[in-house]
């Protein structure tokens, strides 16, 4: 599955949200499905997920999508979330 | 079957504690840092109980050492149910008369590495909602020991972490609490003479001292849908002992 869908299902997993709603400028606390609790649970998805174990800080600098595929990219720099 | 993990696990409590879940059929992760100990216990829950025995051989001071574990168990076993740590430390002496050292490390294992591998953990537990998280306490922590200051304001700790730490996981379903055990009769306190341990038997209200069995049929208990509701408590198990 293409890292871009895979993305978006986390997010929408996690946040319990449409998958429409998942864009690069969906944020941290804005949304209101998007709660501390919703974050440890987008956390565990995106590792599960993408196979990775982030760093605290990461975990704590994950602010939106965007910032998502950054720390992810650092993670995985194969990675493309074109499309 | 649930995937549970014991740290400590051949300590004194923490073998108890894994030969009860091995008794009710659970995949048994068994966690410490001596290789030849963890096989030792492998071997004795395998030919006993045939039980599905997983070792990690890590150091809980080391906190890279406890996210590879976390990463591997995420690949192998896909989540965690259950985890009941058990591993710590006590050091006894006079605060006057304790090395800043022994107190960095009494510290760290039992405070630090309690954060960190639940902080790690919990995390195995959080995509399906459901956990039950049993750490370790001691009686003292409320009651105080002459003797024991370091150790006691460790195990205060824990009990500061139980409490909020249900609050937070409370809405994803996990519970968290702690065993407040008094004198068990473990290798922790094999140093003690018979004089002390009669001493220590008067106190207790049931006039006998502790087994590991008597905690590990509590953290079967505590992870067991028979406590769906109960969450954020410190449970003594002391035989009613008033030091």
């Amino acid at each position: 599955m293409p890292a871009q869908q895979t993305l978006i299902e986390a997010f929408a997993v996690a946040l319990e949200i449409e998958p429409q709603e998942v864009v690069d400028s969906l944020t941290y606390s804005e949304h209101p499905k998007w709660d501390s609790t919703a974050h440890m649970i987008l956390v565990a998805q995106l590792e599960a997920d993408f196979d990775v174990m982030f760093e605290i800080d990461d975990i704590i600098d994950m602010s939106s999508v965007k910032k998502a595929k950054e720390i992810l990219t650092k993670y995985q720099p194969s990675l493309s979330f074109d499309g | 079957m649930d995937n549970v993990l014991v740290t400590g696990a051949y300590g004194g409590i923490g073998t108890a504690v894994c030969r009860a879940y091995a008794k009710l059929g659970a995949h048994l992760i068994i966690v410490g840092r001596d290789l030849d100990k963890l096989n030792t216990l492998k071997k004795s829950l395998e030919s006993e109980f045939s039980a599905s025995t997983t070792m990690q051989c890590i150091d809980l001071n080391q906190p890279e050492q406890i996210n590879a574990m976390c990463n591997t168990l995420r690949k192998q076993v896909g989540s965690i149910d259950v985890m009941v740590h058990c591993a710590g430390m006590m050091h006894e002496a006079p605060l006057m008369m304790t090395r800043p050292e022994e107190i960095t490390d009494l510290v760290s294992t039992n405070i630090i590495s309690s954060i960190q591998v639940t902080q790690a953990i919990s995390k195995l537990m959080i995509r399906q909602k459901k956990g039950a998280i049993t750490l370790m306490s001691s009686i003292v922590a409320k009651q105080g020991a002459a003797g024991q200051s370091v150790y006691c304001a460790s195990k205060a700790a824990i009990d500061g972490l139980v409490v909020s730490l249900a609050q937070e996981l409370g809405a994803l379903n996990i519970r968290v609490n702690a065993i407040a055990p008094g004198f068990i009769e473990t290798p922790l306190v094999a140093h003690y003479d018979d004089e002390q341990r009669k001493s220590l038997t008067s106190k207790v209200a049931l006039k006998r001292l502790g087994t590991p069995n008597d905690i590990a049929k509590v953290a079967c208990f505590l992870s067991s849908p028979a406590a769906s509701y109960i969450t954020g408590q410190i449970i003594s198990v002391d035989g009613g002992l008033r030091l």
